[in-house]
């Protein structure tokens, strides 16, 4: 892939003189609305973006190589830990994450709100803000942090209150109403399975959270050390994002029309119910007999009665009987109604029994033959009683 | 503007001169809105004509203009296609409530142009008093087109059914339609017969049968027939032998259990059908059943089957007879195998939409990777428009898939776990999306998923020249990504983002390139309401809707994010009927 035309160090320089350019004015603007200053330049930020690329053209940055990319949050002070820390704007053929860039400031750079520090404060033991240095998970946290209560400092909720109100949205059908307006990756499952990764930011698995905290930790050494951040490689940790994890619902995510979605829905309900219907896979039970050396597999859907049932199993395992109660010869269908068969039932050694779904041992022939469907009767079989 | 040389005043006889009528009529084989809107613009007398003679109006945003401004504009418009909600509303990103009202329009048009007869909507919110205007005040209304729209219900297309005589074309594509259990159908008068399409594939409930078997049987010209889902398989029969003219027929439930008298009648009712070249629904497909499709499959040009539950074997021998489609809609029930099979037989190929069956499903069985894509890229040489769900990729295919196929226009690509990297070498995709935007030079719509840093973005910010739309999710590293994005791409039409962490730098540096694009959308990002109002500040022509549902955005610090943000260029101001989640930023009194 060959680079494009203007070299990344260009671009980064291009992006962070510009930014130079405008900051003097957009930090005041952010200040004192009413003197905005713009007005003296016309179209504004037309006028901007031309000024600076005639700069360019004769010389580059007069300052050191390198410097421009870091010079643009030097230039802006912040008053808190980060302000030193720095990143690196330029392209990295590995793709490393730009930490800075990612790191927990809302709002222009240069902006110095006092009420901001105590949350940049990297020391802050709140795990938030250390797992916002490292988003692995990169600034789900941001989008999921909604505006700021009254009492809590700025802007940034604690980790507990954000998984609280996440919790409370989530209506455990791997929905949000739609007036939750958190767009946040969540476990189907809240709980703390701290075995399982997730790529919920809110951390649900212990796991993670240790993790980060840990690199956060070794980072912000380093940090207070050399006053500069280091970038953080994502590779490592992405050759485990794509694990497969428990079910995470995003809202709108994959994009499919909820039409379709709907549709889609209905249509495996459908087909598992006319699967049945058509005989798709009939519903074979197994049967077994005590003391019958093998055993074997009725299909339910071609009896209509009882009575059909339990003919067609005495002839299965008739050569097993010693031909009590002349069970063999007497199952002919015109002799037959239920209290015969209720006899023959009582009177013979054998009796047909089945296990429900419930594990339960039941007596054939209680339940309406309607009602049993393939899908209630487990297992049947034949057991002498005692 | 003519300087006012001796020449130019001879030049300006000469124009003037041109008979206004000649001008006209040249004009009126402009059909092209993007042509209509360069004519207007080449001078006074041009626009003139223009405003006098256009009868087609294209109006991508309704909000980019109110009705007012349009009626005042043109002289008599018959054909109206307009567009509300963003594109994202598709995906529930778009609180409900959120706007783009049918009604405001429909009530000038009525006033304005009363011999309206076309009137095509999609995402907009159409309710039945809506539905009742264009029945009574439109008396050659001949086409309704309702894609993705809603707010309607049945006692609203039952006031179409009664009043427009002349209706052609009923076409209510994927909207929702709030069932009354009326007999809607039976609305249409005895004497109606010019119905020419009709699709209803949308609604939920039972259509009655007999009304529809009527009402086909005395609309000799109906070619487009899409029944919805409850319609069996055994009426399916009639209804063709009613319709053998059919071009297009969406199918109900195509599933019964199998009888020899249903499936010889099917099979005589689709060979009856040659002009057959549009086949969907399908529906609970029984396998059964399917080869009474094929005497139709060789003159099939479009199949939609994503709503089909067939499994490969079925699909194969299905496509094996299918040697002329142009375009495929499929569930990833298809495969790779099945994917193969089709780029080595349907060489006409040009759009391809792959859709997952189980979305939701983490750890899916299915046979579907990035091997079916690049073998239909590499075989299938008129290929397109793509769209395609999958649960891995490598670079390794989307070079492949670039290389084999510059001819790309629309490249949407959803790797359905969010920043999933490239499953061999773990990287992003970076080298992959570079390749498709560097080699398809004519690429206009891209849609981008799996793992992304800013890389990619100075890629598509570099050779994405003509892209118009694109669509990124969990992508990207800092505002540098949006910045690449919003310098370069000089076409860009429409952006859409979600979670991604472009914050309020880029958006400010660009803020005059946002006028030269219809939209942007931007959700769950950084931006800070403070940069939003900044924006709308300084820029009197971009409406900036930051929607956001949970409390004002001022009671919180000003640097606190917004959860969507909805910038778009409009020559009506901020708009009248924003609902109370939604605030547009104000301009500044200047």
């Amino acid at each position: 892939m060959e680079d494009p035309c203007f070299s990344s160090h260009l671009t980064s320089q291009f992006y962070s003189s510009l930014v130079q350019r405008i900051q003097p004015n957009l930090v005041s603007d952010l200040k004192e609305p009413s003197s905005y200053c713009w007005n003296s330049m016309s179209p504004p930020l037309l006028g901007i973006e031309v000024e600076v690329q005639s700069k360019l053209a004769p010389s580059l940055h007069p300052l050191k190589p390198g410097f421009a990319e870091r010079n643009y949050f030097e230039l802006f002070e912040y008053s808190s830990v980060d302000s030193s820390t720095v990143t690196s704007f330029k392209e990295d053929k590995k793709g490393h994450l730009n930490l800075k860039a990612t790191e927990l400031r809302l709002g222009l750079p240069g902006s110095q709100s006092p009420e901001r520090d105590p949350q940049l404060c990297l020391l802050s033991p709140r795990k938030l803000d250390v797992r916002s240095l490292f988003p692995v998970f990169p600034l789900k946290d941001l989008s999921a942090l909604p505006c700021p209560k009254a009492g809590v400092s700025g802007n940034k909720r604690g980790f507990s209150d954000t998984t609280k109100d996440v919790e409370k949205t989530y209506d455990g059908q791997g929905k949000f109403p739609v007036n939750g307006g958190i767009n946040v990756m969540l476990s189907s499952r809240p709980s703390l399975n701290s075995g399982v990764k997730t790529y919920s930011v809110n951390g649900q698995s212990g796991a993670n959270d240790g993790l980060m905290e840990n690199m956060g930790h070794k980072a912000l050494e380093k940090a207070r050390a050399t006053g500069e951040m280091e970038s953080y490689q994502m590779d490592a940790s992405n050759s485990n994002y794509c694990a497969p994890a428990t079910k995470a619902q995003v809202v709108g995510w994959p994009p499919i029309r909820s039409y379709r979605k709907n549709t889609l829905a209905t249509a495996s309900k459908n087909n598992e119910e006319a699967e049945g219907k058509c005989g798709a896979t009939p519903p074979f039970v197994k049967v077994s007999m005590d003391g019958a050396p093998y055993l074997r597999k009725v299909d339910l859907s071609t009896y209509s009665i009882y009575l059909d049932l339990s003919s067609a199993l005495g002839k299965m395992f008739g050569c097993f009987t010693l031909g009590q109660c002349g069970s063999n010869e007497s199952f002919g269908k015109e002799s037959m109604n239920e209290n015969n068969l209720k006899d023959l039932l009582h009177g013979s050694e054998y009796v047909l029994t089945y296990e429900d779904k419930d594990g339960d041992w039941m007596l054939v022939g209680d339940v309406p033959w309607n009602s049993s469907g393939p899908g209630q009767v487990g297992q049947q079989g034949l057991a002498i009683p005692n | 503007m003519l300087g006012l040389t001796l020449e130019s005043i001879f030049l300006m006889k000469v124009m003037q001169s041109f008979p206004e009528e000649a001008l006209e009529h040249v004009l009126s084989f402009v059909d092209s809105h993007r042509d209509r809107n360069s004519v207007s613009l080449v001078c006074k007398a041009w626009y003139e004509a223009d405003r006098w003679c256009r009868r087609q109006l294209f109006i991508g945003n309704c909000y980019a203009v109110s009705p007012a401004i349009v009626t005042r504009r043109f002289r008599d418009i018959r054909s109206l296609t307009i567009k509300g909600k963003p594109h994202f509303a598709d995906y529930n990103l778009v609180p409900e409530g959120w706007g783009a009202h049918a009604l405001p329009w429909i009530m000038a048009m009525a006033e304005a142009y009363p011999g309206l007869e076309e009137l095509r909507m999609k995402r907009m919110v159409v309710s039945d008093e809506a539905l009742e205007l264009i029945g009574k005040c439109f008396r050659n209304f001949r086409v309704l087109v309702l894609c993705c729209c809603d707010g309607l219900s049945t006692d609203g297309l039952a006031s179409i059914a009664a009043n427009c005589r002349n209706l052609r074309v009923l076409d209510l594509l994927e909207s929702v339609v709030i069932d009354l259990r009326g007999n809607w159908i039976s609305y249409f008068p005895d004497s109606y017969t010019s119905l020419e399409s009709l699709n209803i594939s949308c609604l939920e409930s039972e259509i009655p049968l007999s009304a529809l078997e009527r009402l086909l049987d005395r609309c000799p010209n109906l070619k487009y027939l899409t029944v919805n889902r409850s319609v069996p398989l055994e009426k399916l029969a009639t209804l063709m032998d009613k319709a053998p003219q059919l071009t297009d027929l969406g199918t109900g439930t195509f599933m019964s259990e199998p009888r020899l008298e249903l499936l010889t009648r099917l099979e005589g009712a689709f060979s009856r059908c040659k002009g057959l070249k549009n086949l969907s629904g399908l529906w609970d497909v029984a396998p059964s059943y399917l080869p009474v499709l094929y005497p139709v499959c060789s003159g099939l040009t479009c199949l939609n089957l994503s709503y089909a539950s067939i499994r490969c074997p079925d699909l194969i021998k299905l496509l094996s007879h299918c040697r002329n489609l142009q375009r495929l809609w499929v569930l990833d029930y298809i495969e790779d195998r099945g994917l193969e099979v089709l780029a080595s037989l349907c060489k006409d190929l040009q759009e391809l939409r792959v859709f997952p069956s189980e979305p939701y499903d983490q750890d899916p069985n299915i046979a579907l990777t990035e091997q079916g894509l690049v073998s239909v890229a590499v075989g299938c040489p008129k290929l397109q428009s793509v769209l395609y769900f999958c649960h891995r990729m490598s670079n390794k295919a989307l070079v492949t898939i670039a290389r084999s196929r510059p001819t790309l226009t629309r490249f949407r690509l959803c790797i359905i776990q969010p920043r999933c990297p490239d499953y061999i070498t773990q990287e992003p995709f970076d080298e992959g999306f570079g390749a498709i935007v560097e080699h398809c030079k004519d690429l206009k719509r891209l849609s981008l998923s799996g793992l992304i840093t800013d890389r990619v973005f100075q890629y598509i910010g570099t050779y994405g020249k003509k892209i118009e739309m694109l669509s990124l999710a969990f992508a990207g590293n800092t505002d540098l990504g949006l910045h690449y994005v919003l310098s370069g791409c000089k076409n860009l039409k429409k952006l859409e983002i979600r979670d991604c962490p472009f914050g309020d730098r880029a958006l400010l540096v660009n803020a005059t390139k946002l006028e030269t694009m219809r939209s942007l959308w931007m959700s769950s990002c950084q931006v800070s309401y403070r940069a939003c109002q900044l924006l709308g500040q300084r820029m009197p022509r971009l409406n900036v809707e930051v929607i956001h549902e949970n409390g004002s955005p001022e009671s919180g610090s000003e640097e606190c994010t917004v959860e969507h943000l909805y910038v778009y260029r409009t020559v009506a101001g901020p708009r009248a009927d924003a609902p109370g989640f939604v605030w547009t930023m104000r301009c500044s009194p200047e």
